[in-house]
């Protein structure tokens, strides 16, 4: 797998970029937060998402590059660049370019100040063989040094040659700030997909920690969730998990800093 | 059913709600605050809150204002001016509203 270049590129920036004000920092990997870029402000991000197990031996990472601005104190842009890289038994595939993305979220309460925080959000993706339609609702609340969050999220695939598909997930997370710069929660991930016309297909669900630290101006996130048994598994599925779509164990590493 | 479900999910929205927020300056704050601010009003506060949650909950989770000492606040958002880069006169109207919210009883 070839995703060194990657992670140099992102060394590379963060060693030669100037020190800015502090950054938008996420606690959670897969559940968002309510907080939008201040007006002006700009960010680059980086993602790797490592999936591991299937039913054969099976290792997959999804990278993306974000950039991320602040076009209002309540309303933030971003546009990826999304790679991909595979192996499956002996099928296996170097790092391919995957699409690009274009993501629009709109704050309009916050977890602080307001009772609960809430935001919407947007992403169109457009890959090589397929686009994508996912939108958001975000929930997160701070009581203390606790935060809580949940995101609503559906997404419509529709991948050339194939039926379109329908994904609906629930995301659930708690962390506690142990001090200013670090925090560790849990995260929980229910995801479901159905394809269109067709029945509920399937039913997965995924939790475990995840840890985050912030400095002035960058931050990164891991989080590792193994997959628990399945709430609904698709018919042939014999073990407890789905490892057909789905995979045993899944991390995530997003790491960012302030342009 | 679905009440079983809906009711405990109202009950924890309820409690979250109630766990906390900023409350709008009232005439008792602007009152508070005509000591150290002089002329100060209620509309003046409520543009300092405006502009904290806007400028500040952008980059990190807003900090309440009464965690911290009303001396506090002034040398915490200077810090924080330089690093968001911050116009003055806005520094200065947050500056106020915390200082004010961070005396108000709790």
């Amino acid at each position: 797998m070839h995703h060194r270049p990657l992670l140099s590129l992102a060394l590379l920036a963060a060693a030669v970029l100037p020190r800015a004000a502090a950054a938008n920092e996420r606690h959670l990997t897969y559940t968002y937060e309510t907080a939008t870029l201040p007006q002006g402000a700009k960010e680059l991000e980086v993602w790797t998402t490592g999936r591991v197990g299937r039913h054969q031996d099976f290792v997959g990472f999804d990278h993306r590059v974000e950039f991320e601005v602040g076009l209002t104190n309540r309303l933030q842009t971003s546009f990826y660049l999304n790679f991909s890289a595979e192996r499956d038994g002996t099928t296996s595939s170097g790092l391919a370019f995957g699409g690009v993305s274009s993501e629009w979220k709109y704050k309009i309460t916050d977890p602080v100040a307001d009772a609960i925080g809430f935001a919407g959000y947007g992403e169109l993706t457009a890959g090589t063989d397929f686009y994508e339609l996912e939108g958001k609702l975000i929930f997160d609340k701070v009581i203390g040094k606790t935060l809580l969050a949940a995101n609503i999220v559906g997404a419509w695939e529709k991948e050339v040659g194939h039926e379109p598909e329908l994904e609906l997930e629930l995301d659930l997370a708690a962390a506690r700030f142990l001090t200013q710069h670090l925090s560790l929660g849990l995260e929980v991930r229910n995801h479901n997909e159905l394809e269109e016309g067709e029945e509920w297909e399937h039913s997965t669900l995924y939790a475990g920690p995840v840890l985050a630290y912030a400095a002035e101006s960058w931050w990164a996130t891991l989080s590792v969730l193994p997959q628990l048994p399945a709430l609904k598994k698709p018919s042939g599925e014999t073990g407890a998990r789905v490892l057909d779509g789905g995979e045993k164990w899944n991390a995530r590493l997003l790491f960012s800093f302030r342009l | 059913m679905k009440r079983v479900v809906l009711l405990p999910l109202l009950a924890v929205v309820a409690a979250l709600g109630c766990a906390g927020q900023l409350p709008p300056p009232s005439e008792a704050d602007a009152l508070r605050a005509s000591s150290r601010y002089p002329g100060t009003t209620v509309a003046d506060l409520t543009r300092g809150r405006k502009l904290y949650v806007e400028h500040c909950s952008g980059c990190h989770a807003l900090v309440r204002p009464q965690t911290k000492g009303p001396d506090e606040w002034p040398k915490l958002v200077a810090e924080m001016t330089e690093r968001a880069k911050l116009p003055e006169a806005t520094a200065q109207e947050i500056v106020r509203y915390l200082v004010v919210a961070s005396g108000a009883p709790r």
